[in-house]
């Protein structure tokens, strides 16, 4: 099991409301998993719980290990929401640096902002269209072939989908949120809706 | 490569070309070359003393602006915006990270002083006062300050806004000064001895501001300008002494405190 949880729990302030609770999630090798719900309902929230941004309540296991293990988080490909780049940086030093912190090389990242179809690696990340910063925050995800791709808010251009197809055809486990969810429960097979933090 | 190593570089390339860094860099080297044009009109220890009180002006007011902006820039926009985040989850402990980042920010606010120095420097020999050594150990004794700020605002930044982070830091360095300024008054008998026991735990307990010889040697003649106000206390001046190298130690092991105590702070810290 790539991700077996229990009753996910997460509090941005403690003894404050819960931004998430209830959810459960089982992903397996080779799976995908999809978090839907309206804007607000706590799917970034969960997906943090995940990769231990949050601090999280509930019984969490992530490729055999809790949430946050830095050994483990070398393992994950994560593509942030939004726009998360620091200014002044061009995409594809961005890129590198994921690349160089994993353990990976200027040419695994030179191949993920392929895959992920950057069509201006070079531009400052303040300069990028947002159709580019979203394929830029994918080809971070994509670095090095991780096992378990963590996808916040994907925008669904063709290189999502054939790298999401990928990662679950060498045994990669596909966990994803959106708001928008198109044509990705096909894909991942599997999903959860949430309303205001719980699943329902 | 080490992690510190890649954070901090690209910490650094991002900052070092946003317009802000730059500004601030040009507009100091521009007021230290302006202090030269004016010192250039005068002769002997005037023009002496206007070239080290604009360069002295510069080292204080920009200093601030860029340590406390740098370092108050350190965690918290950038938690929340899911930079930092993208960072840690390449597996990079959280402490390595914001260490990473404090390191980035300091390699700028020391890139910065090395530039003001040294046309601070060409200027003084432009004006024939040679590369000015008083001065020279003046700005090192700046940048250890603002080395000081820069930390405490980075340490600030894991819980406060930018604003705020920035704000406390240049507080809290103002009080370092006034320590020391207090300690200079119980050691000139100038001070009640109820309150000198209070000043000298203090004193020995939080850091020192770093006093150049040249500041001390112009604040007693009341040269000094911006950099350093004449000191009067109960209507007597003070003479602030130069710091002594313990001073300078102990305040270097407190940078390091507050930037140890940044990356274990952030440790719980939620990120996005």
């Amino acid at each position: 099991m790539v991700i077996r949880a229990r009753a996910i729990e997460v509090r941005y302030q403690r003894g404050g409301a819960l931004a998430v609770g209830g959810v459960n999630i089982d992903l397996s090798a080779g799976s995908g998993l999809l978090i839907t719900g309206e804007r607000g309902s706590g799917k970034s929230s969960v997906l943090r719980a995940v990769l231990g941004l949050a601090g999280p309540g509930g019984d969490i296991t992530v490729l055999g290990a809790p949430p946050g293990d830095p050994a483990t988080l070398r393992r994950i490909g994560w593509a942030p929401q939004s726009w998360p780049f620091a200014f002044g940086l061009r995409a594809r030093e961005v890129v590198t640096m994921v690349a160089a912190l994993g353990g990976h090389g200027a040419a695994e990242a030179d191949h993920a902002l392929e895959q992920a179809g950057v069509e201006r690696p070079d531009s400052r990340v303040e300069a990028l269209e947002v159709e580019d910063a979203r394929r830029t925050s994918l080809a971070c995800a994509l670095v090095g072939e991780p096992d378990l791709l963590v996808l916040d808010d994907p925008w669904e251009f063709p290189e999502t989908t054939a790298a999401i197809r990928a990662a679950m055809a060498r045994g990669a486990a596909v966990l994803a949120a959106t708001a928008d969810p198109g044509g990705l429960p096909a894909l991942l097979g599997a999903s959860i809706h949430l309303t205001e933090g719980v699943p329902g | 490569m080490n992690p510190i190593a890649v954070i901090s570089r690209v910490e650094a390339r991002g900052i070092a070309r946003r317009r802000w860094s730059l500004a601030v860099m040009v507009i100091g080297a521009a007021i230290i070359i302006a202090g030269a044009v004016v010192a250039a009109g005068r002769g002997g220890l005037a023009a002496e003393d206007t070239m080290r009180s604009w360069t002295a002006a510069v080292y204080l007011v920009a200093g601030l602006v860029l340590a406390a902006t740098l370092g108050a820039s350190t965690v918290n926009r950038d938690a929340d915006g899911g930079w930092v985040g993208m960072q840690v989850v390449t597996g990079t402990p959280r402490v390595t990270v914001v260490l990473g980042r404090i390191v980035g920010r300091l390699l700028i606010l020391v890139a910065v002083f090395v530039i003001w120095i040294a046309v601070a420097a060409i200027c003084s020999a432009a004006i024939g006062q040679g590369g000015d050594g008083a001065l020279f150990v003046h700005g090192l004794a700046m940048l250890e300050n603002m080395i000081l700020v820069l930390t405490a605002a980075a340490l600030c930044s894991v819980a406060l806004g930018p604003v705020a982070s920035g704000i406390v830091a240049i507080f809290f360095y103002v009080s370092c000064l006034s320590l020391v300024n207090l300690m200079a008054a119980v050691n000139d008998e100038v001070i009640g001895t109820a309150w000198s026991g209070l000043i000298t735990t203090l004193y020995l307990i939080f850091p020192r501001a770093i006093t150049s010889p040249m500041l001390s040697e112009m604040q007693a003649r009341d040269a000094a300008g911006v950099a350093g106000a004449q000191l009067e206390i109960n209507t007597n001046i003070v003479i602030v002494p130069a710091a002594s190298w313990l001073t300078v130690l102990w305040t270097l092991a407190w940078c390091v405190l507050l930037a140890v105590s940044a990356a274990l702070t952030f440790r719980r810290r939620a990120i996005s």
